[in-house]
């Protein structure tokens, strides 16, 4: 029997252990002496981070090794830890203060989050079903008890159960889809599913068909793409900021992550049948989620429905099954994680007293009173638009192309016209941080050296990416052949 | 004569899931809608361990462990949030939750 290769699973590793040590750290710190949880959290993730991209430099290092054949460290997997590593420590930088002006900075809330952390990067790695729904739930059992953090808050309750119920439901609906695809084909391996299914005779056609559904349906719940989104608008509302910003980051490229190495990686030969399931979904997704969001007055309900309509825009990369798509998926998801993680962020790090500025006439006049945080704020709303110079325009750009060419123009321009649609609700918190005057007093917090820290990183790869896409561009297309 | 057990396993499957699917929609109390949802899992164990039978293939038998863990897992957490939220409001109704919007 040969030795068994555990080095994809490191990053993963020095995460859960990261985790479990803050946690004692935690309960071995005197009261009232400094917490050292956001220190330990930052030298771990970063620890995990460099791993991540030592690995990724050469085959030497582990890339491209496997494990049993259940997980993998391909150039795909190592592209999300990248990301995900990236996007967790930006959420740790933030949380510090966000949670010092909302009550307890308990090392519970870090250690949780890297336990969701770890579910993601196996998400992303795991090649066979077992590991990929173990995986999922670490991610969304820990996701569930980080919304309910702030334990003084109904709102934050509500939240946690919400997803709690459409999660645990979601689950259930993938887990079907598993077995039907597993009796199928005998075995729980992607590889092997693959196989199964190339060779399914007629009779298992359906079987077939009818896993790769329940597929959609457990995934769509993961992503907020319409009808699977309503929980969304609720939790991300409820959910304590940062958490919310791991979740519209993380927890959508994590999730997007295993629906392509699911479908385009293992289930293409059934693609006849679930590329016009998908493009039509995601045609619902961006009407429903760019109308959904024009009706909002709160800006974390406005954001919820723009990550909905943004998982409609994805998917209308997805149609296209080609490595250009993943490709496209792959760069948008590195756009998109950035520019939420610094818009949630911003919103967190200016909170002040259990209040955050989550109306237009709280940001109105933000251009005088805070010159640095509007224009970063501008930045990730023309991003998030899609207008050039920022890596959502670059993205979009790609994410359309690709459905284009898979002959899915329809799509194409739905997505266009409903971007031209977004500019009005983003727009609108432009125009009201520079043209409106501001009402009342400046009641919000000065943003600490650490939320300063990950909103400028996040300034600099959404500019970054508008400006000069080339590099993550070619890593997205060498990660993407690797899945196909 | 195994493969119309399987069958028949199948099917009570199939059922159990649908009640349970039904079941969440349609209950109010949150833990009768977490006692559906366990429902499903359970339906989603049987068509495992039946497709195991008639593959020959310890695979779904293995995932059947997994999928009990996590679902006792995901009951601790879900009972504890369940808890966290009575302490606020004296009620298990789910149609009361509405500070958010559904």
């Amino acid at each position: 029997m040969p030795a068994v290769d555990l080095r994809p699973l490191l990053p993963a590793l020095i995460v859960a252990v990261t985790a479990l040590v803050v946690l004692l750290a935690q309960a071995f710190t005197p009261k009232g002496s400094r917490s050292p949880s956001m220190g330990l959290t930052v030298t771990g993730l970063a620890g995990a981070l460099l791993l991540s991209l030592t690995m990724a430099s050469d085959g030497r290092y582990g890339r491209g090794a496997n494990t049993g054949g259940s997980v993998v460290a391909d150039d795909f997997t190592l592209f999300f830890h990248v990301l995900l590593i990236g996007l967790a420590l930006m959420a740790a930088l933030l949380s510090p203060a966000y949670y010092r002006e909302n009550g307890g900075d308990r090392g519970e809330y870090y250690s949780l989050m890297m336990f969701s952390l770890v579910g993601m990067l196996g998400l992303v790695s795991a090649t066979e079903m077992i590991s990929m729904f173990v995986a999922l739930e670490i991610m969304s059992v820990a996701l569930y008890a980080l919304c309910g953090t702030r334990r003084d808050q109904v709102e934050s309750q509500e939240a946690a159960l919400k997803y709690f119920v459409t999660g645990a439901f979601a689950s259930a609906f993938l887990l079907f889809g598993m077995a039907l695809l597993y009796g199928l084909s005998g075995s729980t391996s992607l590889a092997r599913v693959a196989r199964g299914v190339a060779t399914a005779t007629p009779e298992q056609i359906p079987l077939a068909v009818l896993g790769c559904g329940l597929l959609i349906v457990g995934f769509g719940f993961k992503v907020a793409s319409v009808p699977f989104h309503m929980w969304t608008p609720d939790v991300y509302e409820g959910a304590p900021t940062t958490v919310t910003a791991l979740m519209a980051a993380g927890v959508k490229a994590a999730s997007f992550g295993a629906f392509l190495r699911v479908f385009l990686g293992s289930l293409p030969t059934l693609r006849e049948e679930w590329v016009p399931a998908l493009a039509a979904l995601a045609a619902i997704t961006m009407v429903i989620g760019n109308l959904g969001a024009l009706a909002q007055s709160n800006l974390k309900r406005m954001l919820a429905f723009s990550s909905v309509a943004h998982a409609g825009y994805l998917m209308t990369g997805m149609v296209g099954t080609t490595e250009a798509s993943a490709q496209a998926i792959l760069f948008y998801l590195v756009a998109y994680g950035a520019v939420n993680m610094g818009t949630f962020g911003l919103i967190a790090s200016l909170s002040k007293g259990g209040r955050e500025p989550l109306s237009l006439q709280d940001v109105a006049g933000l251009g005088a009173r805070r010159p640095a945080i509007a224009a970063s704020l501008t930045v990730f709303l023309i991003s998030l638009t899609g207008i050039p110079i920022s890596g959502g325009f670059v993205g979009k750009f790609y994410l359309f192309g690709a459905a284009v060419n898979a002959g899915y123009t329809g799509l194409a321009i739905i997505g266009v016209l409903m971007s031209v649609v977004s500019a009005y609700y983003y727009l609108r918190v432009v125009v009201a941080m520079y043209m409106r005057e501001p009402e009342g007093e400046d009641v919000w917090s000065t943003p600490e050296a650490p939320g300063r820290l990950a909103a400028l990183i996040a300034v600099a790869v959404t500019l970054g990416l508008g400006i000069w896409p080339a590099p993550v561009l070619d890593l997205a297309r060498a990660a993407a052949l690797s899945l196909l | 004569m195994s493969g119309s057990l399987v069958q028949h396993a199948l099917l009570l499957s199939v059922a159990l899931f649908t009640l349970g699917a039904l079941g969440v929609f349609m209950r109010r109390n949150v833990i009768t809608i977490f006692m559906c949802i366990e429902l499903m899992l359970n339906a989603v164990n049987l068509a495992f361990v039946a497709f195991s039978r008639s593959l020959g293939t310890f695979d779904g038998q293995v995932l059947v462990f997994f999928v009990m863990t996590v679902a006792a897992a995901e009951a601790a957490v879900g009972l504890a949030i369940v808890i966290a939220l009575h302490r606020h409001r004296d009620t298990l109704d789910i149609d009361s939750f509405n500070l958010l919007k559904w």
